[in-house]
């Protein structure tokens, strides 16, 4: 299920919310926390009820491992080889059903073979799910986790607001948050706070991210002749595409979170903002970057072996990050382009603190958006052609294709009401193109206004006009960038 | 202000507009769904697949006419007038067989039939069973009331067609339900403008066995059509194969499927002959209109006038186009022979210079 259909928000959302305030009031909090794991359960068994059982026996499977895990004594040979095998077995999985098939296939090329291939669906949010219990099973074996109760660990794992493409939550930030009794009671600065984040989220990615998404699919089928202007229109489109689908997908999580008073880590924080690209993977999928800064960075050496060994540690996270998010040579690309500009940002730290702001962040711009290319391409030739058309220096006709495809009905129906030709949609889409991309730099962000959130008639008039506009914008194809990693 | 003001005011206001919008659809309902046009409005009628299974269960009607878009300039009236009958023509462009049998069980559930008159193609026989080149919105075909909402909240909808509906209903400029469909009068028919558009592929070397197809037809004949008709006995099916310009054969011979179609025209000839309910009619050897390009808009595309030929046809019960138990072979045989033996050349010769 998506948070952006007529099911999550008429049915799943309104009777989880009820069944859980409900079943708290009268005082039965454990039967509260089986309805959310089970309105979860539902919520992930919509995409594809066998998916259940992966999500059911890695809850299951980790649960019982860090129970075993805890059992043993600290620092013994039994606890690491414990928790050893709880992450092979993570992984594991992951490989089989993310990874195999491309690293057959490769091999299958480089040696001639004829490995058979498994041609497995990608369960959703397998990603996101296996990191947040292989830190779990970390934090046993490190003797920082508690042994929680089997329902609030399962709803660690499945709490749908965060299920399928995050933010990664550990379980010291959540599971506290559960038990807290505090926060089982209805809350209405928190309910007033979520229902705003929603309106913003919906709005992000109903209303942004599947226009900007239409642009990019029609510019990715017609990389040949579009000429620097309309390739530099597509790279942007999708810049902005991923930027308002994912945090767009990550307001919507902190919103239902709050509705539930729970809060989730902020996982955005403007990240075209940034001025280098060090600084933005302090702003992008923070709780990514944290992920792999606490169990695969730190666990390297970090920054305490030198400078070379550092600089090999940073690379070797950004290959691993571009693994992650999807199982091609072009995020393995992608994420090698960002490991050696965050290693150069390394290297030229103090060289870079005196180039001019103004100088400083066209460039890193740039470079995010010609590495975004190879994240949205099918192939690194499909992303080197697109990048050969916007480095070739032609300036064609913008082509009146692309402003067609991101045609929005109300646009339309504006421009017929105005007696206006198609050129209308050319400086209109042109104006939100420009709109869109200052909004994502120079306004605050959602996790910024929460925090100095102050109740009044227009924005509670703005929220309801966001939810209703995004729900009849609901019908049409739209499908979360973030849910393949 | 209070936390709980706000929250009153956002979550009434949503439920306000909510409650609105749906409210604006179900009244208008472009696509009668719910109901025919309220308040006086007429139909403004722009989508087959949209607008087809509201309009087959609300509007008045007691014959209609099935098929692709060869049968979409057809107008209603002239049924009316031949036959005596209130014709509402459901024609789908590029319709396929699950197309013809979705309005048929519709249109029967909502009332008897006195006829159906059915533009039988070949393509949609012989192509794989419930293969569809438009898909159909699941809301406005299935039972499900709760997907509904897809209709009920949609701003494509209530922006676009129901707007146009209220807006051409103001204005006055509704078109006649008898023009829906048309699209005579936005192109234009000739022999130059047919060849233009023909792609001219070369001949198949190896021609594909007489059973190619054979699966596929006795399904999409089988289970899409047949079983109304003999559901049906008091309903009388005009059925007709199309005259497709002289190119459509060539185009087959480039396929290398003639023995195929010729095999699929007679086993659905044969089928549908066995019903006492059909009138079967064939303008697919009419060599008068069918070597004529100047009837024709492309390949297989022919004008209005043919569609009022067909008509006459079929109302004078003519017995050149009739198929009967006895003619249906030598028609047949004949049909191939024409296509087999055409001069192609002649008629490609101008277009192959000009290349």
């Amino acid at each position: 299920m998506l948070f952006n259909s007529y099911i999550f928000l008429f049915v799943l959302l309104p009777l989880s919310l009820a069944g859980y305030y409900l079943l708290n009031h009268f005082r039965h909090d454990q039967v509260a926390k089986c309805w959310l794991v089970a309105a979860s359960l539902f919520f992930y068994a919509y995409f594809n009820p066998w998916y259940l059982l992966i999500l059911g026996g890695s809850i299951v499977l980790n649960f019982l491992f860090g129970r075993l895990i805890l059992s043993q004594p600290q620092e013994s040979a039994g606890r690491c080889a414990a928790a050893v095998v709880a992450i092979l077995l993570n992984l594991g999985v992951l490989f089989c059903f993310k990874y195999y098939d491309f690293f057959v296939s490769n091999l299958n090329a480089w040696f001639a073979g004829d490995w058979p291939l498994l041609h497995l669906v990608l369960p959703l949010g397998i990603s996101f799910f296996t990191f947040q219990q292989v830190s779990y099973i970390v934090d046993c074996r490190r003797g920082t986790a508690p042994r929680y109760p089997f329902w609030d660990y399962a709803l660690f794992v499945s709490f749908f607001p965060q299920l399928v493409a995050g933010p990664i939550v550990l379980h010291s930030e959540m599971l506290p948050q559960f038990a807290d009794p505090a926060r089982k009671k209805f809350n209405r600065e928190n309910f007033a706070k979520g229902m705003t984040a929603l309106a913003l989220g919906l709005m992000k990615k109903c209303l942004l991210a599947d226009t900007f998404g239409a642009g990019v699919t029609w510019g990715y089928a017609n990389i040949e002749g579009l000429g620097t202007g309309n390739a530099a229109l597509v790279i942007l489109a999708y810049t902005l595409q991923i930027y308002f689908d994912f945090s767009g997908y990550c307001d919507m999580a902190t919103g239902i979170g709050l509705l539930f008073n729970i809060e989730l880590p902020q996982n955005f924080h403007s990240p075209y903002r940034a001025l280098t690209v060090a600084d933005f993977w302090k702003r992008w999928h923070m709780t990514l970057t944290r992920f792999f800064t606490a169990y695969l960075y730190i666990p390297l050496g970090g920054n305490r072996r030198g400078k070379w060994r550092t600089y090999g540690n940073v690379f070797l996270v950004f290959l691993v990050s571009g693994l992650w998010h999807g199982a091609n040579w072009t995020f393995i690309l992608w994420g090698a382009l960002h490991g050696a500009a965050v290693v150069f940002c390394r290297a030229a730290g103090s060289w870079l603190k005196r180039i001019p702001r103004l100088l400083l962040w066209p460039l890193t711009f740039l470079f995010l958006n010609c590495t975004w290319v190879f994240f949205r391409a099918e192939s690194i030739a499909q992303g080197w052609a697109l990048l050969r058309e916007f480095f070739s220096l032609q300036f064609l006709h913008l082509d009146v294709r692309l402003f067609n495809a991101m045609a929005l009905p109300e646009l339309t129906a504006v421009r017929r009401l105005l007696g206006q030709d198609l050129r209308f949609n050319t400086i209109v889409i042109l104006a939100f193109f420009l709109c869109a991309l200052l909004g994502a730099v120079f306004l605050r962000n959602t996790n910024e206004r929460l925090a100095d959130f102050r109740p009044s008639a227009p924005l509670a008039l703005l929220s309801a006009g966001l939810i209703l506009w995004s729900i009849v914008s609901l019908t049409g194809v739209s499908v979360f960038l973030y849910f393949n990693f | 202000m209070s936390y709980r003001r706000y929250l009153k005011l956002l979550l009434g206001s949503l439920i306000a507009g909510l409650a609105l919008w749906a409210a604006a659809m179900l009244l208008i309902d472009p696509y009668f769904h719910y109901h025919k046009p309220w308040f006086g409005m007429q139909p403004v009628i722009t989508d087959n697949r949209y607008q087809n299974p509201g309009m087959a269960r609300h509007f008045d009607y007691d014959s209609i006419i099935i098929g692709s878009s060869m049968t979409e300039n057809f107008r209603a009236s002239w049924f009316d007038a031949a036959f005596d009958c209130r014709t509402l023509k459901l024609s789908y462009e590029a319709g396929r067989t699950q197309n013809y049998a979705y309005i048929m069980r519709t249109a029967f559930a909502a009332q008897e039939l006195k006829y159906v008159f059915f533009g039988l193609d070949i393509d949609p026989l012989l192509d794989e069973f419930g293969k569809d080149y438009f898909t159909v919105p699941e809301y406005l075909y299935d039972k499900n009331p709760f997907n509904d909402v897809k209709y009920l909240f949609n701003k494509t909808i209530l922006l676009t067609d129901a707007a146009q509906m209220v807006l051409q209903n103001i204005q006055g400029m509704v078109e006649p339900l008898d023009e829906a469909y048309t699209w005579d009068d936005e192109h234009e028919f000739s022999a130059a403008g047919t060849l233009a558009s023909y792609w001219d592929p070369p001949l198949a070397e190896t021609e594909l066995p007489a059973d190619y197809y054979l699966e596929n037809y006795t399904r999409n004949l089988g289970e899409n059509i047949l079983p109304y008709i003999a559901a049906h006995p008091e309903t009388e099916f005009y059925i007709y194969y199309p005259p497709y310009s002289i190119l459509f054969w060539h185009y087959r011979l480039s396929v290398g499927d003639v023995d195929a179609v010729m095999q699929l025209l007679t086993d659905t000839t044969k089928a549908l002959l066995a019903y006492e309910n059909v009138r079967l009619y064939s303008f697919l050897d009419a060599a008068d209109i069918i070597t004529d390009l100047d009837n024709y808009k492309d390949y297989t595309h022919h004008s209005a006038e043919i569609n009022r030929q067909i008509l006459a046809a079929l109302a004078a019960d003519a017995a050149e186009y009739r198929l009967t138990e006895e003619n249906y072979q030598q028609r047949f045989a004949a049909l191939e022979e024409l296509a087999r033996g055409y001069d192609y050349d002649s008629l490609l010769a101008a277009k192959r210079a000009a290349q």
